[in-house]
């Protein structure tokens, strides 16, 4: 979705980021056990179900499953976190001299741990050396990432 | 000073947003001409390039029909654009003098500074202090954004009436709300295809595809790259209460049903000539979509 021209969250909650700040804020979020598996809803509305012992994911409108014609998929965005560690000494190549974490919405543990793997690949980076993303797999959404536009095949 | 009579509200029909067969389209402008009572009609693609070159030839004849019955002309531009062709095709847009354009992006507004123009629903204006800055440069004519809450549309029609340029604003009052816009095209997805060949998969939903959550509630509509409300907004039960706040224009977006009738029943409503318990029921009569809902204003 476009940037600061989404009103997904607006109409599922009353509250969005041009508005309020907040994309599908936590106050409109629930988690439900239904049987033996469990529905994260988002304003009442249902945006993903996880069977048991799978990784749980918060409920962001885009990273939602859904259903058209018959067939639930991830139909706006795979659920998955960008993370550009494997690439840092390319991007340091390029010119790249600050990173930029996403911080919002999220809590102290989370943004104290990306960014102490940061520091750590930028010093190995400085070094001549490349770390892979293996160690913030447990942080990502869906326990997947993406190199997203940096990667050529992304569309 | 007297007061001002108010001036008769005015009835725009929005860009129609599907991808219809062009003959479609084009048959339906013809009728829209004959026979709906709007004083505008938004002709143009807002939604997705690719399909523009289908229905292309058809315009200038859409667009004769339409001005000979009296109705104005507005030619919008595209919400998002991409690629190089579509910037130039903008520019081009917004260089022909004799046409009165719609902006739906920012894009659009920095080239069509300085001569009078519209501006359209997808440019976020949140405040009187964008709203000035637009009017100064020329928009002559404002479609809020779609979120606004009534408090906001309130405070914009105030400041509006008391601006130096003067601005004309206009509010959707029926029809799907758009609610985001992506490079990448859900619908093509939907089907396991790419966007840069998408088979036209969009042709088969002349209201947009449907989409349920995973209970099976239906939620949002999908239309190539745009994502809208699966209820079809109707505020024409608000009308008196967004005519009291000094706004002029209603928006209706084509779906797929008689919209003439649609434009008659809101029509009447501003005339005073139907009550608007009788004009939802009429309008709920339109079917085969029932998702027709009254949606209220949201007073925050």
């Amino acid at each position: 979705m476009a940037e600061g021209r989404c009103l997904l969250s607006s109409y599922a909650t009353g509250q969005s980021p041009n508005m309020n700040g907040v994309c599908s804020p936590a106050s409109h979020v629930r988690y439900e056990q239904q049987g033996a598996a469990l529905v994260s809803r988002l304003g009442g509305f249902t945006i993903d179900r996880f069977a048991p012992g799978a990784p749980v994911g918060y409920p962001t409108l885009c990273k939602g499953r859904f259903v058209t014609g018959g067939a639930a998929a991830y139909l706006f965005e795979e659920p998955t976190s960008l993370n550009v560690i494997g690439i840092l000494p390319e991007l340091a190549a390029a010119g790249v001299t600050a990173l930029k974490i996403e911080g919002r919405q999220r809590g102290r543990a989370y943004v104290k741990r990306i960014v102490t793997a940061f520091h750590r690949a930028i010093e190995a980076a400085a070094r001549g050396e490349r770390l892979d993303s293996g160690e913030l797999a447990a942080l990502t959404e869906g326990g997947r990432d993406t190199l997203g536009a940096y990667k050529k095949a992304w569309r | 000073m007297t007061p001002e009579a108010p001036r008769p509200a005015k009835l725009t029909l929005g860009p129609l947003l599907f991808n219809w067969p062009a003959e479609r389209m084009r048959d339906f402008y013809f009728r829209i001409a004959e026979e709906a009572p709007v004083d505008t009609v938004c002709i143009g693609e807002v939604v997705c390039s690719k399909r523009a070159p289908f229905y292309a030839p058809y315009l200038p004849e859409v667009v004769t029909r339409l001005e000979a019955a009296g109705k104005e002309v507005v030619h919008a531009a595209l919400a998002l654009v991409m690629s190089e062709r579509e910037r130039r095709d903008l520019a081009a847009l917004a260089a022909a003098e004799d046409l009165f354009v719609e902006a739906n992006d920012l894009g659009a507004v920095a080239l069509l500074d300085g001569r009078d123009h519209a501006i359209g629903p997808y440019v976020n204006i949140y405040n009187e202090g964008t709203l000035a800055f637009l009017a100064r440069r020329g928009a002559r004519r404002v479609s809020l954004p779609f979120e606004l809450p009534a408090r906001a549309l309130a405070v914009l029609a105030e400041a509006a009436a008391t601006m130096e340029s003067r601005v004309e604003l206009e509010v959707q009052v029926f029809g799907r709300t758009p609610l985001a816009i992506s490079a990448r095209c859900t619908h093509a997805r939907a089907q396991g295809l790419h966007r840069n060949n998408c088979q036209y998969v969009c042709e088969a939903d002349r209201d947009g595809m449907a989409l349920e959550t995973l209970d099976g509630r239906p939620f949002l509509a999908i239309n190539g790259t745009q994502t809208l409300s699966f209820g079809i907004g109707n505020l024409v039960g608000e009308l008196a209460a967004l005519r009291a706040m000094g706004i002029g224009r209603f928006r209706l977006s084509p779906q797929d049903l008689d919209m003439v009738a649609v434009a008659e029943a809101f029509r009447a409503v501003l005339d005073g000539r139907l009550e608007p318990d009788a004009a939802l029921e009429r309008l709920a009569g339109l079917g085969p979509l029932r998702a027709l809902h009254q949606r209220l204003l949201p007073r925050r």
